[in-house]
């Protein structure tokens, strides 16, 4: 039986290969991407690099305290699955104190995942529909307002800086009118050492390397000489 | 020694290969741990003798070997209330049980080749 979909994306955070083996295999089977960490300092990076519908998340991880990862999740408003020891119930109501969606006691059957998992991906969905109003299309990316980050089809997320972010910001909001570099100057004036038509230059430059297939023939961010920078309108509400 | 209903489940659950692939992760850890059991011993070192109780009993595939289960939780709470000859005692049959438990695991997995 298959009941996930390969949108779902799943980290699962464990030392024990045999378990993240378990869970990568069963829950490929059921039609999820898996990534797997086995510590703290593996998970992070996919954290910052990725957006996952779900993360399972041994709270005992070799180079860190799990609940440090839990308390980043809740605030990402990613789930979470805690798992733990059967001897350590402590561990459980640390869990959920975190903000765990749920627990599992280690060690536990194949269909124990499975079901719980499931259990937690439909009322996550619901969550995600609401907060698709703070996404919007942008060529073959989704601009996320909340996480401040590009959000590609795969999931695959591109983390924005300050001013980039509020450039863009900017640009979507003008709705495809061209916004003068003299208005985007003071638009990031506080980011990046700004306020200068350079830096909006700059960041306009990064922008496109992270959102043009093609950054020396933009089509999402234009510049429209001596006037300013638009976005391509075809682009940004699809 | 074995939970013969638990290993059923978990060849429902997964191909041959991917049976094999499993323990083998299984049994790897299992030696590092026993491993770290040996040395704890050696250094008196009750915290960790209580740590790698507590990665066994957690390890996915411990539960087809019930014996080992409860040794390495009894462990854990041993060493939890300070009970250290009780500690030293489980641990030592501990690591008596789970190499025997592994070799009837193995028989019941006939492509492994058991080490």
């Amino acid at each position: 039986m298959s009941s996930g979909t390969y949108s779902h994306r799943i980290l699962v955070i464990d030392d024990d290969p045999s378990l993240l083996y378990l869970c990568a295999t069963v829950l490929l089977k059921e039609g999820y991407q898996v990534d797997y960490a086995a510590n703290q300092a593996e998970a992070l990076p996919a954290l910052e690099q990725n957006e996952y519908s779900l993360v399972v998340l041994d709270l005992n991880l070799p180079d860190g305290d799990g609940l440090e990862i839990g308390r980043r999740l809740q605030q990402r408003q990613t789930p979470f699955l805690v798992m733990t020891v059967r001897s350590q119930p402590a561990e459980r109501l640390l869990g959920f104190e975190s903000g765990a969606a749920d627990y599992l006691i280690k060690p536990f059957l194949p269909h124990e995942l499975t079901h719980r998992v499931r259990r937690i991906l439909p009322s996550w969905e619901e969550q995600a529909r609401q907060q698709n109003n703070s996404r919007v299309p942008l060529g073959r990316w989704q601009f996320d307002l909340k996480r401040q980050a590009l959000v590609a089809e795969d999931g695959q997320m591109t983390r924005l800086t300050g001013g980039e972010f509020k450039l863009l910001a900017a640009l979507i909001t003008a709705d495809g009118r061209v916004i003068s570099r003299d208005r985007l100057s003071t638009v990031v004036a506080r980011e990046e050492g700004g306020g200068h038509f350079r830096t909006v230059d700059v960041l306009v430059s990064r922008l496109r390397k992270k959102i043009e297939d093609n950054p020396r023939q933009p089509e999402i961010i234009l510049t429209i000489t001596g006037a300013g920078y638009r976005l391509e309108k075809s682009t940004d509400a699809q | 020694m074995l939970n013969e209903d638990l290993l059923q489940t978990f060849k429902k659950c997964l191909s041959a290969s991917e049976l094999e692939e499993f323990f083998r992760h299984h049994h790897e850890m299992m030696q590092q741990e026993e491993e770290r059991i040996r040395q704890a011993l050696a250094d008196d070192d009750l915290p960790a003798l209580g740590h790698a109780a507590h990665k066994i009993a957690g390890s996915a595939g411990t539960p087809c070997l019930p014996l080992v289960y409860r040794l390495s939780l009894d462990l854990n709470e041993a060493v939890r209330i300070g009970h250290r000859e009780q500690a030293r005692t489980l641990a030592a049959q501990l690591l008596t049980a789970r190499p025997k438990a592994w070799k009837m695991l193995v028989d019941r997995l006939p492509q492994r080749n058991p080490d």
